[in-house]
């Protein structure tokens, strides 16, 4: 049984025990991290590069962390925010805008460059949908279709209101729908 | 999850094709890749330990043998540049320029003292302590008025009874200064 988040955060505030504590996040949180960026960058090495950022963020920021929040939701925002500055940078864009409406081209290219890229699977063809969305609403529907977050959380995460949230997710839900029936 | 049955909810509104998709990840990734992922990420914190944990060694690291060589490549780099010029790289002898460095050491010197010796033997007004500075401007209390009713110009004059004016005239000349004597009231001078 994993020991809980409050017992991490003890572990890893004594610095007899900092690096067991460090250790144990990792274990805990490193496949649910990985699988969040990995949906987002797709390839494999960029989302390890990624969450190695990550990692090591947690573990410069982990004094600062304050114990009220949630180190789920923050260590969630830490990998969001890491993804979407590598999208933002791989694209020579200035920043990433939850509010635009971009949709990456390229996502598609990479989804078709994955080793085991198989179009007729439901997997793929699913993957392939979620591709051809703005990243807000990708964002949001991996978020929530994946890693069945509630909205309350995803809203600690994305900084976002609930309403705003859903809305994409609807709009999301209903464009993936759309794009399967032609593929 | 409770979360999982809301989830499930939505979509049957939204989108009921989507339920019951497969959630599972058509990507693959490298055979034990979760297994060494904790130990990768300790080998990248060590050289980025908090200030705290941090011992008094040095992080960087040199080449081998970085120390034992360096004499050697400065030595072949300096008889390169000596040999291209034709005279030695550092032309300025520690001679010529020991006497004027002298000079100056000493000038100073003796500036400073003519200026610490001149601030002692004409200390300002405003460097004297307070007190000091208060007997110069009241030299006689203010609430001492000599008129022949006063008892010190009686004391004064009961301690003086015996001493002649030729022989006070004498002693002032001889002692008292003409700007001291404006102090004296008109009687006693």
């Amino acid at each position: 049984m994993q020991p809980d988040d409050l017992q991490l955060l003890q572990w890893f505030n004594q610095p007899e025990t900092r690096e067991k504590g460090y250790t144990a996040i990792i274990h805990k949180y490193q496949q649910p991290l990985y699988w969040h960026i990995r949906r987002l960058v797709i390839s494999h090495a960029d989302a390890d590069d990624v969450l190695q950022n990550v990692l090591l963020k947690v573990w410069k920021g982990l004094d600062s962390f304050r114990e009220e929040s949630n180190l789920y939701t923050w260590l969630y925002r830490i990998a969001t925010n890491e993804s979407l500055s590598f999208l933002a940078k791989e694209q020579r864009r200035g920043g990433f805008n939850l509010d635009d409406e971009y949709v990456n081209p390229a996502m598609v290219d990479k989804l078709q460059a994955e080793p085991y890229f198989n179009e007729a699977q439901i997997e793929w063809k699913l993957q392939s949908a979620i591709q051809q969305l703005p990243e807000k609403q990708r964002l949001v529907f991996n978020m929530r279709y994946f890693d069945e977050m509630s909205y309350q959380t995803m809203s600690e995460v994305l900084q976002t209101s609930e309403g705003a949230l859903k809305a994409s997710y609807h709009h999301a839900v209903k464009k993936i729908a759309e794009a399967m029936k032609q593929l | 999850m409770e979360e999982k049955h809301y989830i499930e909810q939505e979509l049957q509104v939204l989108a009921p094709e989507l339920i019951g998709l497969s959630s599972k990840m058509p990507f693959s990734i490298p055979e034990a890749y979760f297994t060494n992922l904790a130990d990768r990420i300790k080998e990248s914190t060590d050289s980025t330990l908090p200030v705290g944990a941090m011992g008094n060694g040095r992080p960087f690291s040199v080449p081998d043998n970085y120390f034992q060589e360096l004499s050697g490549k400065i030595k072949e780099r300096t008889s390169a540049i000596e040999s291209k010029s034709g005279s030695p790289i550092f032309s300025i002898g520690i001679v010529k320029w020991m006497p004027y460095a002298a000079a100056a050491v000493l000038g100073g010197i003796i500036v400073y003292t003519a200026f610490l010796f001149n601030n002692s033997s004409n200390p300002s007004l405003q460097m004297q302590p307070a007190v000091e500075y208060t007997a110069m401007e009241n030299p006689v209390p203010s609430h001492t008025t000599l008129t022949p009713d006063n008892e010190v110009y009686k004391a004064i004059a009961q301690k003086m009874k015996g001493i002649s004016d030729e022989e006070m005239n004498t002693y002032l000349e001889e002692t008292v200064s003409s700007e001291t004597t404006e102090w004296i009231p008109e009687e006693m001078n």
